[in-house]
């Protein structure tokens, strides 16, 4: 069990992603986070609860040992793809290898943008995650180092040695239920892995990581983010995608853990702590706008 | 584009037809007497996007919200999104005589799709037809209402 976390400046709780990952192994006498458990398959374990394994991530869980290191998407707007990539790395890595970080499986970013994005290509303007699955469906994705794009190239894709595919998505948002989306997103971190969402963008969320990584370099930022978190949010940049590998119910505000593609240096490790919602307005919306979890063979 | 702004222009519309005094006290209430906010009291600068996010009733459900503010988002607009804001600022705050509320209406036009286009843009002219060309436009001031004509990418 995770004692419950000093609150710091920001609502900042004092957990580490290291120690989440021990607390939730010591609670599950001696699962570690992210393990398939020998459990039904999604939906059919609804809710955790009625499984009587609640205990096993009341307090948050995290797929993070099966992430490839973070990347950053360059000046393009290509988040949905390294959203996209990132999780089905981490869920095919955490299926099939077990193994952690870059030994395990590591997708092309670059085949998925430039083949199956939209026309206008780096500007686009919009390009949802729904969007992009059907072609890791159909045509599926190479690896990084086998792939045969170069990255900031959009000529014509060549056929690839092979190609991994998913089976397809699942939809995780009750449009109706807010608590149960955010239910079925822990659920599916718990048991499948990482979670595609779309959030909107506010001016001070690039801020809130520049300000931390050129200050605390290297170093994991605990300070959760929401909308305004450091004064007036600014105004609306967009939309933007992000991985969801883990969440904390431990303190307050909770959290997801986000693997973000701005690079390692953003934020101090590339990934963000995000502040859940509550439904009311001034958020981020991370949990209604599209939040999908993907499938494998 | 546009994916959640269908009916956005008729609602908005209404609300600016029925209950411009009620819009103008809200807008001032969130955003301070000229719609630039007011640090002291913890009230931001309006941003277009914004306004509808947080009075409820023109967008009902979080999804709604969400998917209007990205389509309202700064990446997604040319510069004439700070025309935009320049008159729905002045329009909601304005006062004649000085201190007495007297706002001025806005209609919103359907939303038109350019197939062509890769960012919205916003179109507005004052009650002659006369367009408004810059933030600051010297046509604002006098102006008796504003028309706007928003054009959009296609959906994606």
């Amino acid at each position: 069990m995770i004692s419950p976390p000093a609150k710091r400046p920001l609502l900042a709780t004092a957990v580490s992603r290291r120690q989440l990952l021990s607390a939730s192994a010591a609670a599950a006498g001696g699962f570690v986070a992210g393990t398939i458990l020998p459990s039904p398959m999604w939906p059919a374990l609804a809710d955790p609860c009625d499984a009587n394994n609640c205990d096993l991530h009341k307090f948050g869980t995290t797929n993070i040992n099966y992430m490839t290191s973070v990347k950053h998407q360059g000046p393009c707007n290509a988040c949905t793809a390294f959203a996209v990539v990132a999780t089905i790395e981490g869920t095919y890595n955490r299926k099939k290898f077990g193994a952690s970080g870059d030994n395990g499986l590591n997708l092309s970013e670059g085949q998925l943008f430039y083949a199956a994005g939209p026309k206008d290509k780096c500007y686009l303007s919009h390009w949802w995650p729904r969007d992009a699955l059907p072609y890791c469906t159909q045509v599926g994705l190479a690896r990084e180092d086998e792939e045969q794009f170069a990255f900031w190239d959009n000529s014509t894709p060549k056929p690839t040695i092979s190609h991994i595919k998913i089976t397809g998505s699942m939809n995780l948002i009750d449009s109706t239920n807010l608590n149960k989306t955010k239910q079925n997103m822990k659920n599916w971190i718990f048991q499948t892995g990482p979670i595609i969402a779309v959030m909107v963008q506010y001016e001070d969320f690039q801020a809130f990581g520049d300000m931390w990584g050129r200050d605390h370099p290297g170093a994991e930022n605990t300070n959760v983010y929401f909308p305004g978190v450091g004064g007036s949010p600014g105004g609306v940049v967009g939309g933007h995608v992000v991985s969801i590998v883990g969440y904390s119910d431990a303190g307050s505000p909770k959290y997801w853990i986000c693997k973000n593609s701005w690079g390692k240096k953003w934020n101090g490790d590339g990934y963000v702590r995000i502040a859940q919602g509550s439904g009311a307005s001034g958020e981020c919306y991370i949990e209604s706008l599209e939040v999908l979890g993907v499938s494998l063979p | 584009m546009a994916s959640g702004w269908t009916g956005l222009a008729q609602m908005l519309n209404t609300q600016f037809d029925t209950n411009l005094d009620d819009l103008s006290r809200q807008f001032k209430d969130k955003h301070g007497p000229k719609g630039n906010g007011d640090a002291a009291h913890g009230k931001p600068p309006y941003k277009f996007g914004q306004f509808v996010d947080k009075h409820g009733g023109l967008l009902n459900s979080a999804s709604e919200r969400g998917r209007f503010l990205i389509d309202s988002g700064s990446r997604h607009w040319d510069e004439s999104i700070n025309i935009l804001e320049s008159v729905v600022k002045h329009s909601l705050t304005h006062e004649k005589p000085v201190g007495t509320p007297k706002p001025k209406k806005i209609k919103f036009l359907d939303i038109l799709t350019d197939p062509n286009a890769t960012l919205a843009k916003a179109e507005v002219r004052d009650h002659n037809g006369n367009q408004i060309k810059t933030p600051d436009d010297a046509l604002i001031e006098p102006a008796e209402n504003f028309v706007v004509q928003i054009t959009c990418p296609p959906p994606t």
